[in-house]
């Protein structure tokens, strides 16, 4: 026996049942269409999507912090000026006092 | 009246259709071959010619086609092998075989190979089919398989000792 040649004749192509081609055809008519949108630009979408939110986020944060900031400053700023006006206004009414006394 | 768009359409699924015609006995030979199932053989088939649609836009000539289908469709029987543990689960006599056309010298030895062909491990068995089936030399089933020539040549020599073992040992001999 020459098993090379046995090989040969018993491992030949085969052809497929009747109907193949038009099973594989309509296969393909049927086949969902693939969108030309990959997971992967799905994800990156996704992604700068939510990068933008939280940047948006983050800036509306910070510039409530600055106002929030400022308004405090304001705040100390306007009471320094009044405790200094009380001060001035303590102090003039001393020397109105002791003039008198005088 | 059909629309350009849809002439188009249907002249490229003719000219598919003509391609699976081309190439069939091929892809559901190595199937059927390799996994010894002929309803397995006929689903990997046409999952590796729907594989083959999307693809062909990169494929520029026969030859690729050809050497594409080789190759997705080994691997693919490699695949499917591992998943199911294709070692014959049923005597393998009792596997209806479809048609075949070329003329063999001894059908029941013919048959008797495919069967103790489907009992070799999955690589070996690849590279058994693609050396006689296909007729493709070594180096061309290790580009096929993407391992090296000294592998394919070694699972050669040890498939074919096992055959020849095996059927020495049912009482075919030289």
């Amino acid at each position: 026996m020459n098993l090379d040649e046995e090989l040969r004749l018993a491992l030949v192509r085969r052809e497929p049942p009747d109907g193949f081609v038009d099973r594989v055809m309509a296969r393909l008519e049927h086949q969902p269409r693939r969108s030309w949108v990959q997971p992967w630009m799905a994800i990156a979408a996704a992604l700068l999507l939510l990068a933008g939110v939280l940047a948006w986020q983050w800036r509306e944060e910070r510039e409530k912090r600055i106002a929030a900031e400022k308004a405090k400053a304001d705040l100390l700023y306007a009471l320094e000026l009044t405790d200094s006006q009380l001060q001035q206004t303590r102090s003039k009414l001393k020397r109105h006092s002791l003039g008198g006394l005088i | 009246m059909i629309t350009g768009a849809a002439a188009s359409k249907t002249a490229a699924m003719d000219s598919f259709a003509g391609v699976v015609r081309r190439y069939q006995s091929l892809v559901f030979g190595l199937a059927f071959n390799f996994l010894h199932d002929r309803a397995l053989a006929e689903e990997l088939a046409q999952e590796v010619f729907l594989e083959l649609h999307r693809a062909m836009p990169g494929l520029e000539s026969d030859a690729h086609i050809a050497n594409w289908l080789r190759r997705v469709t080994t691997h693919r029987c490699i695949d499917c092998a591992r998943r199911i543990k294709s070692r014959p689960q049923v005597a393998l006599e009792d596997v209806p075989e479809p048609a075949s056309t070329p003329k063999r010298s001894d059908p029941l030895l013919a048959r008797k190979i495919r069967s103790l062909t489907a009992t070799l491990p999955e690589k070996a068995r690849a590279v058994l089919l693609l050396r006689y089936q296909e007729d493709l030399e070594p180096s061309e089933i290790a580009t096929a398989l993407g391992m090296p020539v000294n592998t394919v040549k070694s699972h050669l020599h040890r498939a074919l000792t096992t055959l020849r073992e095996k059927l020495e040992r049912t009482g075919v001999t030289s």
